[in-house]
């Protein structure tokens, strides 16, 4: 029950983008359309539930016991890199037309801060094994779902009139501040 | 190479190329903690230190390092730097550190960084370099207290703590929440790209 | 060499460097950084045991008790000034973290501090202002503590919600009034 809770609020109460505010540089970018909105989410779920898993085995079984917590951004990093190098060599080997689709934005998962604040919370919160794989599926899914919302609106969006300063990332800013408003209904919806 | 006097290099982090309303960069950071002015100076001279060294060590290494593993190598270098940089923030200014959190660490993607090390560091001098770094670390720390700022007054009626507004104001709650980060970078974002029409 | 050497060895002796940059830097901080926790750990237990002097660690896995003394008293029976608990509320947005004191016959509330919290600020985050904390001191332990919505009275052990955060107000009661029976349990087992 409580794997329940955490997943579900995950996605919506504790929204990676709209309340912790990560991964907002590649959610102002890829969210104009929808078919690369989404993609890019899943892409991004994948990548966060890995993540999830392989840092939770590296910090307990290895950092903590040999107590050098100091090297945890280290190697989370290392670890994102390599998993996003992974997916790519993988993408490009297997899924051809999916690793074309994505592009430039697959490399710039390893710096999108919410797979690191994926494991940099995950570790904060000391999450067991399961805890941690429910909250990487979580938190990816919410990044998706906000995401797919924000496209849907710029999509709309394209067809009125923006002031010029403050077409693209400007309006996309002030949209996302609307549904952080809305998502903050949210809160306290569910006592973790 | 480059005509620009070497004094351009710095300058232009704080309007022409500033990371956060031109660039787009560090937009994760920008957000999440600047509901308070002094918040957000420790940030951005967090980030500055950070930015700085990196690429410093970066330009003095970048014939050495192999192409293929450059990303790789880069991040291990801004990894440790950030973890000193959070260490000592831990052991002197402890209550920044909590105030800052996961962000301290988050430093390490913070897309300015990987931005200007792939863009400049990686391919110039250690001066031109330093000098890049030092501009865009302060433009960006400079942002930050404007943001900072704007939202703790609207917010919370004081600035750097100081009340400044609450005589005669009721704050805006909504200023410190995210939807309240989100409106100020979006509107200042909106503003600068007016000013800079208006200018050209 | 080929493309994977050179890309392993590169990083490798990358990460080595960092690594020991990385051990050495922690070994000179961590004085530091663990004096600042006993720091910030004593300041609060000044706070809210007026007149602390020192502290001792009740052996417990389960809770973080501290009896806390002046043992510059001239009457020893009034050295020990009480026990200052350490407990964890389900908040609205996430754990808070509250250090609560009473007296040493366990009967009566001194008072707590909130140390950890993510309560929305200017409505759950008001948990930290006096004029909700006050609410709390001298009431009774053994009886719970009762949250109402309007003016609340104190020989009811009563308190009154923070309008428009009643969910982080009952969150910090619920798990004051938890705590107090458990911890009386731990401290009498340790006798």
């Amino acid at each position: 029950m409580k794997l329940l809770l955490l997943f579900i609020a995950s996605i919506i109460v504790n929204n990676f983008v709209l309340s912790y505010f990560l991964g907002i540089c590649p959610f102002i970018g890829v969210s104009k359309r929808l078919d690369s909105a989404v993609p890019m989410g899943f892409a991004v779920t994948f990548v966060m539930t890995m993540t999830a898993v392989i840092t939770w085995i590296i910090n307990q079984l290895i950092l903590l016991k040999l107590n050098m917590p100091y090297l945890q951004y280290v190697a989370f990093i290392l670890v994102i890199a390599s998993l996003v190098q992974f997916v790519e060599m993988f993408l490009k080997k297997f899924i051809p037309s999916l690793y074309k689709a994505f592009g430039i934005y697959l490399p710039l998962i390893t710096t999108n801060c919410a797979i690191l604040g994926l494991a940099l919370l995950e570790a904060l919160k000391n999450y067991n094994f399961l805890e941690s794989i429910v909250f990487g599926v979580g938190s990816g899914l919410g990044y998706t779902l906000s995401m797919a919302i924000m496209a849907g609106i710029r999509e709309q969006l394209e067809l009125s009139n923006i002031p010029k300063p403050f077409e693209n990332a400007a309006i996309t800013l002030i949209t996302a501040g609307i549904l952080a408003l809305a998502f903050m209904g949210f809160s306290g919806m569910i006592a973790l | 190479m480059d005509k620009k006097p070497a004094i351009y290099h710095f300058l232009k982090g704080f309007w022409d190329e500033n990371p956060v309303l031109v660039q787009i960069l560090g937009t994760c950071p920008t957000l999440a903690v600047t509901a308070t002015a002094v918040n957000g100076i420790g940030m951005g001279l967090a980030t500055t230190f950070v930015l700085v060294f990196s690429c410093v060590v970066i330009s003095v290494l970048r014939k050495l390092i192999p192409n293929e593993v450059r990303i790789g190598v880069f991040t291990v270098i801004i990894a440790t730097f950030v973890t000193l940089a959070d260490l000592f923030l831990k052991a002197y200014f402890p209550d920044l550190s909590k105030a800052l959190g996961p962000f301290v660490p988050l430093i390490v993607v913070n897309c300015i960084i990987l931005g200007r090390i792939e863009a400049f560091a990686s391919k110039n001098n250690v001066w031109l370099s330093f000098l890049d770094a030092l501009g865009n670390g302060f433009g960006f720390t400079l942002t930050l207290i404007v943001m900072g700022s704007i939202r703790e007054l609207l917010g919370k009626g004081t600035w750097f703590g100081i009340p400044v507004l609450l005589s005669f104001y009721k704050p805006m709650l909504v200023m410190i929440l995210p939807t309240g980060a989100f409106f100020t970078y979006g509107t200042l974002m909106g503003i600068s790209n007016a000013l800079k029409k208006i200018k050209s | 060499m080929n493309i994977s050497t050179k890309m392993i060895v590169a990083l490798t002796i990358v990460s080595i460097i960092a690594g020991f940059a990385l051990a050495f830097a922690y070994e000179y901080f961590k004085v530091k950084i663990a004096d600042n926790a006993v720091k910030a750990l004593n300041e609060s237990i000044g706070a809210v045991i007026p007149g602390a002097i020192s502290k001792e660690l009740i052996p417990s896995d389960q809770m973080t008790i501290y009896k806390v003394y002046d043992k510059e008293l001239n009457d020893p029976a009034k050295q020990l000034l009480g026990y200052a608990i350490v407990t964890y509320a389900s908040g609205y947005q996430g754990s808070i973290k509250i250090l609560v004191s009473v007296t040493p016959d366990f009967s009566k509330i001194i008072t707590f501090r909130v140390l950890e919290h993510s309560e929305t600020p200017g409505l759950g985050g008001n948990i930290v202002n006096p004029d909700f904390i006050n609410q709390y001191e001298g009431l009774s332990c053994d009886k719970q503590i009762i949250v109402i919505k309007g003016p609340s009275k104190k020989e009811n052990n009563e308190i009154s919600a923070i309008s428009g955060a009643t969910i982080s107000s009952r969150a910090v009661t619920k798990a004051l009034n938890e705590s107090f029976q458990k911890a009386k349990a731990i401290v009498t087992a340790n006798e």
